[in-house]
C-alpha cells in the first residue's frame, strides 16, 4: 500500500514541477500582452464595471494564446494525429485529402443557394455598364478537384464545385459575362491538385501566372482588349523563379504542424525586365505605400526572408501585395492612359492581378472582408474600364459580396 | 474559467496554491485566501453575476441565523425557513426558468405577451441546492448553524465545487472548514485525481462531443442512417459522462490539493442493471440531494399507499427534470425516468431473474435513448432522432459517415467503453494489494475476513509505469488544450 502512494506522490511532484515551470515560462512569454490589457483598463475613462468583462475577455485570450513555444504543441498535437492515422483533424478544422493535401470542408447536404449573389451581381453588372465598365465574373477553382481529389469514404464533401456551378449558370441566364478557371484548367491539363499548395488552400504561384496569361487571352479575345508587350510580358521565360525548398507551410498547415502536413516549396515569380511601379494599401490600421520595380512596390520580399513559419504574418503567398489590404492602388509608370481595372475579389486573384498590372496603367483592389468603403461609389467614381468580380468557390457567400444589397443601390 | 482552460491551470491553479500554503500557519488565512481565490474565480467565467453569488452568499447566511434563533418559536422558524425556500427557489426560477415560461405563454397567447431573456449564471443551481440544504438542516437541527460569515461564505463559494458540484451537504463540508488537514498524500491523489479528470474531459469527452455534434447537426440537415442514429447517441452517451465525470475528478483532486473531501459524483453508471440502480451511480450528490429534501420529506417509500410512492416519484423525477434545464426536453427525461423507476419498483425489477446482460440491455437502452432526449433542442427534434435509430426501411442502415466516424474516432470508442467500466480501480486494487492468494475468517469477533494477497508480476514495473503514464497523460491533454481543439462544457448550463 505504501509503494501505491509513493507512485502517487513522485507524479504529484512531477505534476506541479511541470505546472510552476510552464506556468512560469507562460506567464514570462504572455506578459507584455497582460500588461497591456491591465494598463488600458487602468487608464481608460468610464466605468470600470463596464469595461471589467473586456479585461477579463482579453486575459483570456491572452493566456490561452500567448503560450510558450506554443507551435511545439502544435508539433506535437500534429504528431499525435498522424500517429491516430486521422484524416479529420480538430472537429473536422481540416481534412487530409487522399493525395496527402489538406482541405477545408464541412458538413452539408447539396450546394449553397446563390440566388442572393446573382441578384447582387445582376445590380453591379447593372451599375458597371451603366458606369462605362465591362463587367465579368471570374471563377477561381476550388482546391477540391472534381474527379481527381478523393477523400477517404465518409469524409464530408462541400459541394463548392457544385455551387459555383450553379452560379455561372444563374449568371449567364443574366447575360452576366463570366470566366471559368477550372473549364481553362481542364482545356491545359492542369486541372489536378498539384495545381495547389498541399497545406495551403491557395493555388500555386507557378499556376497564378497560368491563370494570368489565360486570362489575359480570354479578355482579348472577348474584349479586344490591348495589352501591351503581351509576348514579353506573358513568357514565364522573361521571369526569375526563385525557389525556396521545404520553407513554405500554409494556412492549413500552420494549425496542424510540419510533422502533420509537411512542408513544400514555394516559388517566387517575378519580371526579369524593366518595371516601375507605385503601390498604395490601406489596411486595417495603416497605410501602405511602395514604389519601384515589380518585386519593391508590388511584392513584400522579407515574407520570404524566413522568419517565424507558423506566424501568419509571415505567410509568403502573402509575398504578392502584402495578402488581402481592404483596398489597393496600382499605379504602372511604364504606361499612362491604359487600362484601368477594377478587381473584386479573394485572396487566389491577388498573384493574378499583380501581373495583370503589368499591362496596365491603374488596377485597383477591393477586399470586402477588409474594405469598409461603400463598393458602389467606387464603381461610380472611377470609371473603371474593367471590373472582375472573384471570388473562389468556397467564398460564394453574402460576406463576399457585401455590395448593391438592395434594388435602390 | 474551466478547469480544463489554460488560464486556470497556468495562472489561477499555480497562483491559488502559492497563496494558500504561504499562510501554512494559519487555517483562518488559508480559508480566507480560498474564499478570495473562488469568488475571483467566479468572476473571472461570470463578472457580471458575482453579485448574485454574493447576495446568495448573504442573505442566506443572515436567514440561517434568523432560522436558528427562532428554533423554539417553531412557527417563526418555519417562517424564516419559508422565506429562504422562497428566496432560493424564486431566485432559480427568475434566472433558470422565467425565458421558458414566458416564451410559452407567448406562443399561447400568439405573442401578444411579453417574454424575457435572461441568461443562466454559471453553477446557479448548484450554489442554490447547497444553500437550500443548509437552512433545512440548521431548522431540522442536523447541523449547526455557522456564524463565522467568511466560513459559511467559503461553504457556498468553494470553487472546486462551485460551478459544476458535487453538491455537498454543509455538515459534510463544514468540519472540514476548520479541521481538515493537509497531508502529502492527499495532495498526491488529488493531483492524480485532477491529472485523471483532465483526461477524461480533454481526449474522452471532446472527442466524443465532435462524433455527437456533428451527428446530430447531419440529423438537422435531414434523415439519417440507423447505424449513424445509434453512434451519435452513444458518442453522446460517453461525452456527458466523461465531461461531468471527468470535470467531478478534477474538483475532487482540487479538493484533496487543500485539504478538503468532496463527495464521489460517480460510481460506474453505464455498468447499471436498472435504472434505479443507474441514478445511484449518476450524479449521486444531485440524487442524494433530492431523496434527502424531497423525497423523504414527501414520505418516500414508506407510506403505505403505493398510489403515494408513485406520487412522489413523480414529484422527484420531474424535479430532477426540469433541474437539468428549462426545455420540454428536460421534462420528458425525467418522466422517462420516473416511469421506468416507478415500474422497476412496483414490479421489484432488481428482484427479477432476468439474465444480467439482459438487465444491462434495458438501462443502457433506456439511457441512450434518454440522452437522445435530453441532447436534442426539442422534442420534435428528439423524435426525429429516435425515429432515425429505428427506421431501417427509410434512411436504411449503413452510412459511409458511420464508417469515417468510427474510423477516426475509434479508439476513443474503445477508450471511452474500457474506462466506463471499474478497470481503473480493479488494476489500481491489483497494483495497490496484489493478487489475493488466500481468504480466512479471523478467529476473535467480530469474526472478520482476512485476506492474503501476494505481489503480482510487473507491479514494480508498473509502479514506475504510473508516474510517467500520468504525466504523459497531462502533456498530452496541455497539448490538446494549447492547439485549441474543440472544447465544450455541456454541463455548465445546468
Amino acid at each position: 500500500m505504501k509503494r501505491f502512494f509513493i507512485k502517487k506522490t513522485v507524479t504529484a511532484i512531477v505534476f506541479i514541477f511541470i505546472l510552476f515551470t510552464l506556468s512560469f515560462l507562460n506567464l514570462k512569454t504572455a506578459y507584455p500582452t497582460l500588461e497591456e490589457s491591465v494598463r488600458d483598463f487602468l487608464s481608460n475613462s468610464g466605468s470600470k464595471t463596464e469595461q471589467f468583462p473586456t479585461l477579463v475577455t482579453n486575459l483570456s485570450k491572452t493566456t490561452s494564446d500567448e503560450v510558450f513555444n506554443k507551435y511545439y504543441y502544435i508539433e506535437a498535437y500534429g504528431y499525435m494525429q498522424k500517429l491516430l492515422d486521422k484524416n479529420e483533424v480538430n472537429n473536422f478544422e481540416v481534412v487530409k485529402a487522399n493525395d496527402g493535401s489538406l482541405n477545408y470542408t464541412y458538413f452539408t447536404t447539396g450546394p449553397n443557394n446563390v440566388d442572393t449573389l446573382v441578384e447582387r451581381m445582376e445590380r453591379l453588372e447593372q451599375a458597371g455598364t451603366k458606369a462605362g465598365s465591362k463587367v465579368m465574373y471570374v471563377m477561381t477553382p476550388d482546391k477540391y478537384i472534381v474527379g481527381s481529389t478523393q477523400y477517404e469514404k465518409g469524409i464530408p464533401y462541400n459541394y463548392a464545385n457544385e455551387t459555383a456551378d450553379n452560379f455561372l449558370a444563374a449568371l449567364k441566364e443574366k447575360n452576366i459575362d463570366t470566366l471559368d478557371f477550372r473549364e481553362q484548367m481542364k482545356e491545359d491539363g492542369i486541372y489536378s491538385t498539384d495545381s495547389f499548395y498541399k497545406t495551403d488552400h491557395h493555388w500555386k504561384v507557378e499556376t497564378a501566372f497560368w491563370a494570368f496569361t489565360k486570362f489575359v487571352d480570354v479578355l482579348e479575345s472577348k474584349y479586344d482588349l490591348e495589352f501591351p508587350n503581351k509576348d514579353l510580358y506573358t513568357n514565364l521565360d522573361n521571369y526569375n523563379q526563385i525557389v525556396y525548398k521545404d520553407s513554405y507551410i500554409g494556412s492549413m498547415g500552420r494549425k496542424e504542424g510540419i510533422l502533420y502536413s509537411g512542408a513544400e516549396d514555394f516559388t517566387f515569380i517575378y519580371p526579369k525586365f524593366d518595371t516601375n511601379f507605385y503601390f498604395y494599401a490601406r489596411g486595417g490600421y495603416k497605410d501602405i505605400t511602395a514604389q519601384g520595380r515589380f518585386e519593391q512596390a508590388i511584392c513584400f520580399t522579407s515574407l520570404l526572408s524566413g522568419g517565424d513559419v507558423y506566424d501568419a504574418a509571415n505567410d509568403k503567398y502573402f509575398t504578392y501585395m502584402d495578402g488581402n489590404p481592404g483596398f489597393v492602388e496600382i499605379t504602372n509608370n511604364n504606361i499612362q492612359d491604359g487600362t484601368r481595372v477594377l478587381f473584386i475579389k479573394d485572396s487566389l486573384m491577388v498573384p493574378v492581378a499583380s501581373f495583370f498590372a503589368l499591362g496596365c496603367s491603374k488596377v485597383y483592389m477591393i477586399d470586402p472582408r477588409y474594405f469598409y468603403g461603400n463598393i458602389s461609389d467606387i464603381i461610380d467614381q472611377y470609371k473603371f474600364d474593367y471590373i472582375f468580380t472573384s471570388f473562389s468557390p468556397q467564398n460564394l457567400t453574402e460576406e463576399f459580396f457585401p455590395f448593391y444589397e438592395n434594388a435602390s443601390d | 474559467m474551466t478547469f480544463s482552460s489554460l488560464s486556470f491551470m497556468f495562472y489561477f491553479l499555480p497562483a491559488v496554491l502559492i497563496l494558500y500554503y504561504i499562510f501554512f500557519f494559519s487555517k483562518t488565512l488559508k480559508n480566507m485566501v480560498l474564499l478570495v481565490c473562488s469568488l475571483a474565480f467566479y468572476a473571472w467565467g461570470e463578472p457580471k453575476n458575482i453579485a448574485l453569488l454574493v447576495v446568495s452568499i448573504i442573505v442566506n447566511y443572515f436567514l440561517g441565523l434568523l432560522v436558528d434563533h427562532e428554533k423554539r418559536r417553531k412557527y417563526a422558524a418555519r417562517f424564516w425557513l419559508i422565506c429562504a425556500l422562497v428566496f432560493n427557489l424564486g431566485t432559480l426560477f427568475i434566472f433558470k426558468y422565467l425565458s421558458f415560461v414566458t416564451k410559452n405563454i407567448s406562443y399561447l397567447a400568439d405573442g401578444k405577451t411579453e417574454t424575457f431573456d435572461i441568461s443562466l449564471p454559471i453553477g446557479i443551481s448548484f450554489f442554490t441546492f447547497q444553500a437550500i440544504s443548509y437552512i433545512i438542516d440548521v431548522y431540522r437541527n442536523d447541523t449547526k448553524v455557522q456564524k463565522n460569515f467568511f466560513n459559511f461564505a467559503l461553504y457556498l463559494s468553494f470553487f472546486p465545487k462551485l460551478i459544476q458540484g458535487p453538491i455537498m451537504k454543509y455538515e459534510e463540508f463544514e468540519p472540514q472548514i476548520m479541521e481538515r488537514r493537509e497531508t502529502l498524500r492527499k495532495f498526491s491523489s488529488g493531483a492524480c485525481f485532477f491529472i485523471v479528470g483532465l483526461g477524461k474531459k480533454v481526449l474522452l469527452a471532446n472527442n466524443m462531443a465532435i462524433v455527437a455534434d456533428r451527428v446530430f447537426e447531419i440529423h438537422k440537415m435531414g434523415g439519417m442512417p440507423v447505424s449513424l442514429a445509434w453512434l451519435g447517441a452513444i458518442a453522446y452517451t460517453f461525452q456527458i459522462y466523461f465531461d461531468f465525470s471527468g470535470y467531478s475528478d478534477m474538483a475532487i483532486g482540487l479538493g484533496l490539493m487543500f485539504g478538503f473531501k468532496l463527495n464521489k459524483n460517480f460510481n460506474y453508471p453505464y455498468i447499471s442493471k436498472s435504472i434505479g440502480e443507474f441514478w445511484r451511480r449518476w450524479h449521486i450528490s444531485l440524487g442524494m440531494w433530492f431523496r434527502d429534501y424531497l423525497y423523504i420529506p414527501l414520505g418516500g417509500s414508506r407510506v403505505k399507499n403505493k398510489d403515494k410512492i408513485i406520487r412522489n416519484l413523480a414529484i422527484v423525477w420531474i424535479s430532477t427534470g426540469i433541474w437539468h434545464g428549462a426545455n420540454w426536453t428536460f421534462l420528458a427525461w425525467g418522466i422517462i425516468n420516473f416511469i421506468c423507476i416507478a415500474t422497476e419498483k412496483m414490479f421489484h425489477f432488481n428482484e427479477s431473474k432476468l439474465p444480467n446482460f439482459i438487465r444491462h440491455i434495458y438501462a443502457m437502452f433506456v439511457v441512450i435513448i434518454g440522452w437522445v432526449i435530453f441532447r436534442s433542442d426539442s422534442l420534435k427534434e428528439a423524435g426525429n432522432f429516435i425515429v432515425c435509430m429505428f427506421n431501417f426501411t427509410k434512411n436504411g442502415f449503413y452510412s459511409d459517415y458511420t464508417y469515417m466516424f468510427i474510423k477516426e474516432f475509434g479508439i476513443f470508442f474503445l477508450a471511452s467503453l474500457a474506462f466506463s467500466t471499474p478497470v481503473a480501480p480493479i488494476l489500481n486494487q491489483f497494483m495497490a494489494k496484489g493478487i489475493r492468494v488466500r481468504q480466512s475468517l479471523s478467529t476473535q469477533p467480530p469474526y472478520q475476513k482476512k485476506y492474503l494477497y501476494m505481489e503480482a508480476t510487473f507491479v514494480k514495473l508498473v509502479n514506475v509505469l504510473y508516474p510517467v503514464g500520468m504525466i504523459l497523460l497531462f502533456l498530452i491533454c496541455i497539448t490538446y488544450l494549447v492547439k485549441g481543439s474543440y472544447n465544450p462544457f455541456i454541463y455548465f448550463k445546468f
